[in-house]
């Protein structure tokens, strides 16, 4: 058993684009871990020395290497005490929709009937609001925090886990009536557990690793017009939307955070889409993987 | 197989409407739980409570919850969609201003996503494995991974400050233009004022080109995909064992098959941005749907925000069920 | 192959077209016989119904559309006369009559009288529109004569004269309709259109009461992105800005082909807190957190100069405001500040919760970067505050509802009397957010507005600055400075602090 998932996952890792996912990741984390430890900036430290354009030296241990912001913040701390911040919440959204969805989705599949109609229905109608206007309104009326940005992400992105978890309970169950029958006497929830969710785990994986640069991208733009994180929190769209102000002066306060949100976001889409390759060869065309 | 669709299709509007009505009522529970009154809001702090009360009854604010709900479901029967607290004019005129705004932009943007996504796919398709590939392939995740908040803020310093043209809004309030048609592209024209089409056309292009450059790296990366399992299959050999022209085997065949997933994604997109992207129409101040909502929660509103997401969900629904019907109506393999 | 020909000429006609727009766009529209003014802004105007308008957009044009009663010298916040040559009144300020100017018309023809006047106040009364408040304080109008009218007031108010020159004071022709989009008045420019959300035309009354406007036509345009409005100003499209950011002013300012005008304002801004709940009502604390805030670099940095430090309850460029206040009001001092809060009983902040603090930037940006900074300060002294960004009406519905520990907030005043700040403010019987509950206060607030004597108001307002500076009831933040930009050719402009935009004496050269 444990040969094999060490197996498939070296053979996962064989795919160029997980690889280069992986590392640039790895890469943004051990930075992000340096800046916590050793950066000589707080992330707060309001200073006289606005707008210094990168690499500007100063008399700390190492210069402002993305420049300062317009109250004097080194940007460098910043971005990637903001990676730490807009990635937990991305792994707690995608953990709190993902298992709520998953949820959904196998009560609703399993079940049928009456049951299932009502979930999906109560699925349908949330995701016939567009997404973002309905995190809009949810954070609106829950109030401007990270914490409640996470809980509108969240209630919005459960549909998408339900539907898809669902949809491969249908197709499974079918072919497990048989089996049920056999094995007569065995109780639902283990019949789901051990039956279904090995069908529905591979691709519930793919999606949340997909959907994490989505929840990533959500708190951002939430927090870009106000909803989301607030002053002096460091955090990828706050950082943007403070600096758009001045952009005709300092370019680098809102390129820089926008850079780190987009190496992250691109990292997770390389892995999501290797995954994806990996676990459905029949989808996979091209050899260079 | 035609009862079959038929069917579909009266069950997939019935499950449309029923969302719809879901979509109204949690519009209208989500804005009422929004704290703060807009009479206060609107009035401004020194108001006395009266003019206060005064304002409040004059909306029918006061009213119990079941009462303004059933109120607004009457009226939205009899098409009236209320009138803006803020703008003191009908809601209807206010959408029908912003509604063609967002759409141009979105029809931009689309045009710009294919033609730009498809033949480069066709391309990499064609040279597939080389690197001429990889560099499309990569080109195409990583354009699709491009926040909207970065290539948007991007393209604005761009065009804004290291081209010099200008952004922001849809024209220059210099020009002034009666709106024909309500699309600033075709209005300028109709007016027969050249400067300002010119103008206009310069200031949808950045925020066309946020919005089309993630949706063109994922036509990319659909359209090479989807030819090359086209390609892949038998039918396709035979063709070329039959020693007919590359092209012809490529455009005939292969693309006509190719093209339902492509069509599928790029519909639900479509639906998408349709909505108004909020993120792009703030960075370039551009007037359009999304922006509307925003404004309209800012300020409580609650006709405008109800308003506004009704004509944005349906248009959602609508997009979505047709591109559902498309789909089973052209591959039979996948309906049941 | 076929395929990249098409590539290649798509590329071409893109490129033509750009050139052409390019090209195109420079080019500058013919100037005509005609003086126009061209002016931007960012807002359309609500109404231009005098009895309805309470916003800054409306009131441009109103301004220039109507006269008021009373106005003010150019370029100051003192009255003068306008519509009434004169004014008086009885012993106890509750009683004013208005003496009217002769032969003023409307530009429908029609006269002035005071039997217009008593019309339009008491239609505006009527209409109870959002600045109709302000009318409250008059129990009814009589007329004495025809050009003379009297205001029989419900209680004593010496700072009446000042609510005169509010725009709702302007008066309407009878029998006028759809004021709010066809305004009538007796000012020095005619409407000739309004295409809401784009642009208002306005032409001169030639036969204005004090002589014709200098320029011909007044063209307000909406810019609704304001970094739009800043390049409309720097390629010459726009003559006169208003509503520039102040992220763009310093800038601006800097720019040589911008002339600049600006005035020490009359918005205060501060940071106030919730003296019903502990630690609060602690003098000590909140004196602490006074000494605590970095005021020079919030003015310097933040505000890159666009406003002057706020020392105490009234700006500086209202009469009745006392220089003294900047000897004795508070400045940063570190040290002190964390004495103060350990006499207070919590040093190093200990024991202490973190304490809210609620903004809405809606309007203004920088109002984050303010918190943000303030927020450090205090955290240095070991003050723990949370930033709450919220939109307007959460905001106001949150602070009328007392549900907050701080907050920051600007105040507009409508009239230019220190009443209109230190009432609302910080009388119990004003509009009471704080809570603040000062019985000296309150009874020398009430006998500054019914006392008629100038001299005698001058120095119970001097009295009471010091009695609301030593409670420390607030942290006075600053007073944005107006800004107006313009291009050079633009003469004759003058800012007035309570930002009476006048169109009359401007002319183009």
């Amino acid at each position: 058993m444990n040969m094999n998932k060490l197996d498939s996952f070296k053979e996962l890792l064989k795919i160029k684009r997980v690889r280069y996912g992986i590392s640039i990741l790895t890469f943004l984390a051990i930075l992000s871990i340096s800046v916590i430890f050793f950066s000589p900036y707080e992330y707060d430290q309001i200073s006289y020395k606005i707008h210094l354009p990168p690499f500007t030296p100063s008399d700390r241990a190492w210069p402002y290497i993305f420049g300062t912001d317009n109250l004097g913040r080194d940007i460098f701390t910043r971005t990637f005490y903001a990676f730490i911040l807009d990635v937990s919440c991305g792994l707690a959204i995608i953990a709190l929709s993902g298992s709520i969805g998953l949820i959904i989705g196998l009560v609703s599949g399993y079940l049928g009937g009456t049951v299932d109609s009502i979930l999906m229905r109560i699925m349908d109608i949330v995701i016939s609001i567009p997404g973002f206007m309905l995190a809009i309104a949810i954070a609106a009326v829950l109030g401007s925090s990270i914490f409640n940005a996470i809980i509108a992400v969240v209630i919005v992105t459960i549909p998408i886990y339900a539907r898809l978890v669902r949809g491969i309970v249908l197709s499974v169950k079918e072919s497990l009536f048989i089996l049920a029958a056999r094995e007569a006497g065995l109780g639902s929830l283990s019949i789901i557990v051990k039956h279904i969710l090995p069908h529905v785990i591979p691709t519930f994986i793919t999606q949340a690793t997909m959907e994490l640069s989505n929840a990533i991208i959500y708190i951002a733009a939430l927090s870009f017009i106000g909803l989301g994180a607030q002053e002096p929190v460091a955090e990828w769209g706050l950082m943007i939307s403070s600096a758009r102000r001045y952009v005709r002066e300092a370019w680098w306060p809102a390129v820089f955070p926008g850079l780190a949100m987009f190496l992250t976001v691109l990292s997770f889409n390389l892995i999501g889409d290797g995954l994806r390759d990996y676990l459905d060869p029949k989808k996979r065309v091209s050899i260079s993987g | 197989m035609a009862r079959n669709i038929v069917q579909y299709i009266f069950y997939r509007f019935i499950q449309s409407v029923l969302s719809l009505f879901g979509v109204i009522l949690i519009v209208f529970i989500l804005s009422r739980i929004l704290p703060g009154n807009p009479a206060v809001a609107i009035l401004g702090p020194k108001a006395t409570p009266e003019n206060i009360e005064r304002v409040t009854r004059e909306w029918g604010l006061d009213k119990n919850y079941l009462d303004q709900f059933t109120i607004y479901i009457s009226r939205l029967f009899r098409g009236d969609l209320g009138d803006s607290y803020v703008m003191g004019y009908s809601v209807s005129r206010l959408i029908m201003e912003r509604l063609p705004t967002s759409f141009e932009l979105v029809i931009t943007a689309f045009i710009l996503s294919l033609a730009i996504g498809i033949p480069l796919g066709i391309l990499a398709a064609r040279r597939h494995d080389t690197k001429l590939d990889l560099i499309l392939t990569s080109l195409a995740v990583m354009s699709f991974s491009f926040p909207s908040l970065l290539l948007g803020v991007l393209l604005l310093i761009f065009f804004g400050v290291n081209l010099g043209l200008p952004v922001g809004g849809r024209i220059d309030p210099r020009y002034s233009i009666n709106f024909y048609t309500g699309f600033v592209i075709l209005d300028t024209l109709l007016n027969g004022n050249i400067a300002a089409f010119f103008d206009a056309f310069m200031r949808i292009i950045p925020p066309a080109l946020t919005l089309a450059i993630p949706l063109a790296g994922l036509l990319l990366k659909l359209s090479r995909n989807s030819i090359l399992e086209v390609m892949m299959q038998d039918f396709v050999r035979t063709a070329r064992m039959k020693r007919l022209p590359e092209n012809v085997v490529m455009y005939k065949h292969i693309l006509r098959n190719a093209l339902l997933p492509i069509v599928t994604v790029a519909g639900l997109y479509f639906a998408v941005l349709v909505t108004g992207d909020i993120v792009v129409e703030t960075i370039f101040a551009w007037p359009g749907l999304g922006r509307l909502v925003w404004e309209a929660v800012t300020l409580r509103d609650y006709m405008v925000i109800q308003g506004s997401v009704l004509v944005i969900s349906i248009i959602y629904i609508a997009i979505n069920a047709v591109v559902d019907i498309l789909y089973i109506y052209i591959d039979p393999r996948i309906r049941g | 192959m076929p395929f990249s020909r098409k590539v290649i000429i798509a590329i071409v006609v893109i490129v033509i077209a750009i050139a052409v727009s390019l090209t195109v766009t420079r080019l500058t529209l013919p100037q005509s016989a005609q003086k126009i003014l061209v002016v931007g802004t960012t807002y359309d105007p609500k109404t231009l119904d005098p009895a309805q308008a309470y916003d800054i957009a409306s009131s441009i044009v109103i301004q220039n559309v109507y006269d008021t009663l009373v106005g003010y010298k150019p370029g100051t916040s003192e009255l003068t006369p306008k519509l009434a040559e004169k004014w008086e009144s009885n012993e106890n300020a509750s009683i004013w009559t208005f003496y009217l100017r002769k032969g003023v018309k409307f530009h429908d023809g029609s006269e002035l009288t005071a039997d217009i006047v008593k019309y339009s106040i008491e239609r505006a009364k009527n209409l109870q529109g959002p600045p109709a408040f302000l009318l409250d304080v008059i129990e009814r109008v009589d007329v004495v004569d025809k050009y003379i009218v009297r205001f029989v007031l419900k209680y004593p108010f010496s700072p009446f004269p000042s609510l005169a020159a509010f725009t709702i004071f302007s008066p309407v022709p009878l029998n006028a309709t759809k004021l709010d989009e066809k305004p009538i008045g007796t000012g020095p420019f005619k409407l000739e259109s309004w295409k809401k959300g784009e642009q208002i035309i306005l032409v001169a009354n030639k036969d204005y009461w004090r002589g014709s406007p200098k320029v011909d036509k007044v063209i307000i345009r909406i810019y609704p992105d304001p970094a739009t409005l800043r390049v409309a100003l720097e390629k010459g499209e726009v003559d006169l800005a208003l509503g520039i950011q102040p992220q763009d002013i310093e800038a601006l300012s800097k720019n040589p082909n911008i002339k600049m005008v600006s005035v020490d304002g009359l918005v205060i801004e501060w940071l106030g807190m919730n003296h019903r709940r502990s630690p609060f009502n602690n003098t000590l604390l909140r004196k602490a957190i006074n000494y605590a805030i970095d005021y020079d670099y919030i003015i310097n940095v933040v505000l890159r100069g666009t406003a002057t430090r706020l020392y105490g309850p009234l700006p500086p460029a209202v009469f009745g405001y006392d220089p003294e206040v900047e000897k004795y009001g508070y400045r940063y001092n570190l040290e002190l500040a964390k004495k103060l809060l350990a006499e207070a009983g919590y040093p190093e902040g200990k024991g202490l919760r973190e304490l809210e603090l609620i903004i809405s930037s809606a309007e203004r940006a920088e109002r984050k970067d303010v918190a943000a900074v303030i927020q450090r300060n205090l955290k240095e002294v070991g003050v723990n505050v949370k930033i709450v960004d919220l939109d307007w009406p959460t905001f106001l519905d949150r602070l009328f509802n007392h549900d907050f520990d701080m907050y920051m907030v600007d105040w507009f005043p409508d009239y230019v009397d220190p009443d209109d700040w230190i009432v609302p403010l910080f009388a119990s019987y004003g509009l009471n957010m704080d809570g603040y509950n000062n019985t000296v206060v309150n009874e020398l607030a009430l006998k500054a507005r019914q006392v008629a004597d100038l001299n005698e108001r001058l120095a119970i307002y001097k009295q009471l600055q010091k009695v609301i500076v030593d409670d420390a009831p607030w942290a006075f933040l600053y007073v944005p400075k107006l800004y107006v930009f313009m291009q050079k050719n633009v003469e004759g402009f003058v800012l007035y602090p309570v930002y009476y935009i006048d169109f009359y004496p401007v002319e183009k050269k």
